[in-house]
């Protein structure tokens, strides 16, 4: 990449990559964007165009993500809002913003296994295929698949229980 | 698509516009770039991307196979670092020192580099319960060499430094004040390049072909970064400032060793002066068109690593005027490792 093109860069994907990292269940999404970016800066020399950088830079966030959720153990239950630990942290713009039925959606996805997750977020959130997600994960575009629709059964399976 | 499908693409459009950004991020990620710089300068071998490079390079620069010279260098630190004493202690310290040549200058009136330095020690606890410390100080930046020097001058001087490639961050000359800080799980690979723990390196099997898949497992686990490079990597991070047991040591030895594309470098001396053997591999060209190898200098008779350096092999067309074929880009020296009872001073 060219001279001065990083603060293009930050400016391009910063926002997006906080909101795949806020939807991956990260407790503090900027946090791990911003860490993103300085370790894509320490990489810069091997990433030589913006695309390539792009691709680094979604990896690091799903996989900074996976771990602190690990590390954290944050093994969350059923929780009425899904990023928040307790009633306090919920924005007041989430309860506002996302609907009912939305909310109820967005919990089931956040108790599903990570893998699980990603795939959905990247799939139906950044609208990736199944070979850009498998790129981004380290996995096979057959593995993508097969999560996926494992992901879409337990969803539904889990919205029926509520229903 | 059924219907959850659609429901989940709504769900996370409105979820998604919830998540404001602080009008302050820019800022903050130049800061932790600062504080990763001094850590560990820079690149090790690189992402996922770049391994097709990596290897047209090696192809390319066609060096005559000195493979099997490494593989025997690396089979004699084996054993040396086998017979080491295991010794035991609350934390394994490392004292080291860091170093990247950056580059700088202003718009339109020319590149020149400046080196900055750190110094790093590191307190890894025995406990797996307990806290990893890290305390850094700055060391500060000064012109690289008297060319660079001459360059400053024409510049009139300047008491901070502006970073010329992939951003604008300011480098200041002045050391910084030291910095003690816990190490949080999740945080090694932002420090080091590898998320490895402590708690990860005592779990690690001795048998070099079982130590390879344990740590390719943890390269995935960790990052989007994967090939032999990573090994290297990896394996060099280990050996410089983990608290593995001599069996450990001796078996990433002999996994280096099984590394294709490894050669034996010769004779060097690292930029704290000590002469050590070096093994590399090509890292492949940077966003200037520069050729790097990276290389592991160690002391073959005791079989202990001495340095991670990455060793600019040919300069690209948009390097620093002043840079040359031959420097080396980023260093981390370990100068002293050991077992200790103490932790950080007031810790």
């Amino acid at each position: 990449m060219d001279e001065a093109s990083f603060t293009a860069l930050f400016n391009a994907h910063y926002g997006p990559l906080v909101r795949l990292a806020g939807l991956l269940g990260a407790d503090d999404p900027e946090d791990i964007a911003q860490d993103a970016f300085a370790r894509y800066y320490r990489r810069r020399r091997r990433l030589r165009d913006d695309a390539a950088a792009f691709a680094y830079l979604r990896s690091t966030v799903c996989n900074l993500t996976r771990n602190r959720r690990r590390h954290l153990g944050v093994v969350r239950r059923a929780l009425p809002v899904l990023f928040a630990r307790t009633e306090e942290d919920v924005p007041a713009d989430f309860t506002a913003m996302v609907r009912e039925d939305h909310r109820e959606l967005l919990a089931a996805l956040d108790a599903l296994p990570a893998k699980q997750r990603e795939v959905l977020v990247l799939r139906y959130w950044m609208d990736l295929s199944e070979r850009e997600i498998g790129k981004v994960m380290g996995i096979s575009a057959g593995t993508v698949k097969s999560h996926a629709h494992r992901a879409v059964a337990a969803l539904q399976g889990s919205l029926r229980e509520k229903a | 698509m059924t219907m959850v499908e659609d429901d989940l693409r709504e769900a996370l459009r409105s979820k998604a516009a919830v998540f404001g950004t602080d009008p302050e991020a820019m800022g903050r990620v130049e800061r932790r770039i600062r504080r990763n710089r001094n850590r560990r300068a820079a690149t090790a071998a690189g992402a996922a991307f770049a391994v097709a490079a990596a290897a047209v390079a090696v192809g390319v620069t066609g060096q005559h196979d000195d493979g099997p010279a490494a593989r025997e260098l690396l089979l004699t630190a084996a054993d040396a670092a086998a017979s080491a004493p295991a010794g035991t202690g609350r934390y394994w310290h490392t004292s080291g020192l860091s170093e990247e040549l950056i580059q700088v200058g202003s718009p339109g009136r020319g590149t020149y580099q400046v080196r900055e330095r750190a110094r790093t020690d590191l307190w890894m606890p025995q406990d797996a319960a307990a806290p990893a410390w890290i305390r850094t100080s700055g060391l500060g930046a000064a012109p690289a060499t008297k060319a660079d020097e001459a360059v400053w001058r024409a510049q009139g001087s300047p008491a901070t430094y502006r970073t010329t490639e992939n951003g604008d961050v300011k480098i200041p000359a002045k050391p910084d004040k030291p910095l003690t800080e816990r190490i949080k799980p999740g945080g090694y690979g932002e420090r080091f390049g590898q998320e490895l723990t402590p708690e990860d390196v005592r779990t690690l099997p001795a048998d070099p072909a079982r130590l390879r898949t344990a740590l390719l497992r943890l390269i995935k686990r960790a990052s989007a970064d994967e090939g032999d490079e990573q090994l290297f990597d990896w394996g060099g991070s280990l050996l410089l400032r983990y608290p593995a047991s001599p069996q450990v040591r001796a078996a990433t030895y002999r996994m280096l060793a099984g590394l294709p594309g490894i050669r034996k470098l010769g004779t060097v001396t690292d930029r704290a002066g000590r002469t050590g053997t070096a093994v590399g591999l090509n890292a492949g060209v940077d966003a200037q068109g520069s050729r790097f190898t990276e290389r592991l200098v160690l002391d073959p008779k005791t079989g202990r690593a001495l340095a991670w350096e990455s060793v600019m092999t040919g300069k690209g067309g948009k390097a620093a005027g002043t840079a040359r074929a031959g420097q080396v880009e980023t260093a981390q020296l370990t100068l002293e490792s050991g077992w200790t009872g103490e932790g950080p001073p007031g810790r």
